[in-house]
């Protein structure tokens, strides 16, 4: 992740918008469904709120290992034990 | 078959709950799209982003075709980060079953183990067909938008050869995690398999022709138009798909 903000205002907007957004599109889509379950599953999932700064902050990665990993790690899971 | 499609119809549901279907979707169609945007875009990207001063982007540099373009996304993208990201998505197919007991609710119906394996199969390959699919056809889309016309039958044919390539890595994921419980342990094992038989395809030998990476040189062979194929290597892909699904379901039997 790119940290200097400043580089941002330096990028000529209305010529590299036309095919970014269609990237920025979907990349928020897919942010989108990760919150949505996200909120949907706060109460169960362990350390909620680190997996809210992974989805938001790791681009592209961030939601799918959210929505692969993180969302059946859940409190007091018995069956793990057992097993 | 009414146990086959039963089992096959809960697997799709479940992933349909999963949001499976959107998020998979959406990562293959967000890597589609990037890998033709950069190409064609590139000197525009360095331009306008910092710390590019000093580089210069030799202006009579030959534009690739659009087959060269369809073929890196392809092979750079699909095959190497989306492979990965595809095994994790199946690393829970059998795993999760086991370690919920609900394999062994499954076996102790009338359920034969055959189609309880084939099911597995048929669903995660739909699943992950279904995603591949749209995000190659948006690739496909952008790049003769972008490079110019590509025959579509090729691409359709293409297509095709590489769901035989998906439906072996699934058929590898089910033969591994019989073997391993864990699933991280199922994944990391799996993505090494896999790359490791992409790797052998490079080699220009009869004996490597015949791994089960061979059907990913005959696909990519159809992006670039190569004529005298060997179409031998379908048959034997899936001779090792049976191959490994037989020695799964002997794992299963014995434990």
């Amino acid at each position: 992740m790119n940290t200097d903000m400043s580089a941002l205002l330096e990028i000529d907007w209305p010529q590299i918008l036309p095919f970014a957004l269609p990237i920025i599109f979907f990349n928020l889509l897919l942010i989108g469904v990760a919150l949505y379950d996200w909120y949907k599953r706060k109460v169960l999932i362990v350390s909620p709120y680190i997996w809210l700064v992974i989805i938001l902050l790791l681009q592209l990665l961030g939601p799918i290992l959210y929505l692969v990993i993180g969302r059946r790690m859940i409190r007091n899971d018995y069956s793990r034990e057992a097993s | 078959m009414t146990n086959f499609y039963t089992l096959t119809r809960t697997e799709l549901v479940e992933a349909a709950k999963e949001f499976k279907f959107i998020w998979l979707t959406l990562f293959f169609v967000i890597l589609g799209l990037t890998q033709p945007l950069i190409t064609k875009y590139m000197d525009v990207i360095l331009e306008n982003v910092g710390g590019a001063d000093g580089i210069t982007i030799d202006p009579n540099r030959p534009v690739p075709s659009s087959a060269e373009v369809l073929l890196s996304t392809i092979s750079g993208q699909f095959n190497q980060i989306g492979l990965i990201i595809l095994i994790i998505s199946l690393m829970g197919l059998i795993a999760a079953d086991r370690n919920s007991g609900m394999q062994d609710f499954i076996l102790t119906r009338p359920v034969s183990l055959r189609s309880y394996l084939v099911s597995k199969l048929a669903g995660h390959w739909i699943i992950s067909m279904f995603s591949i699919s749209i995000g190659a056809v948006v690739s496909y889309v952008y790049t003769i938008f972008l490079f110019g016309s590509f025959s579509f039958s090729n691409f359709v044919l293409f297509l095709l050869l590489y769901s035989l390539w998906i439906l072996f890595v699934v058929s590898l994921a089910i033969l591994i995690s019989t073997f391993v419980k864990s699933p991280i342990l199922i994944a990391v094992t799996t993505i090494a398999a896999s790359i490791f038989f992409i790797l052998i395809k490079g080699f220009n030998h009869l004996l490597f022709q015949l791994s089960p990476g061979g059907i990913l040189n005959l696909a990519e062979n159809q992006l670039l138009s190569v004529h005298d194929l060997n179409y031998f290597s379908i048959a034997t892909c899936l001779a090792f798909i049976s191959l490994n699904l037989s020695w799964a379901s002997r794992n299963l039997k014995k434990a």
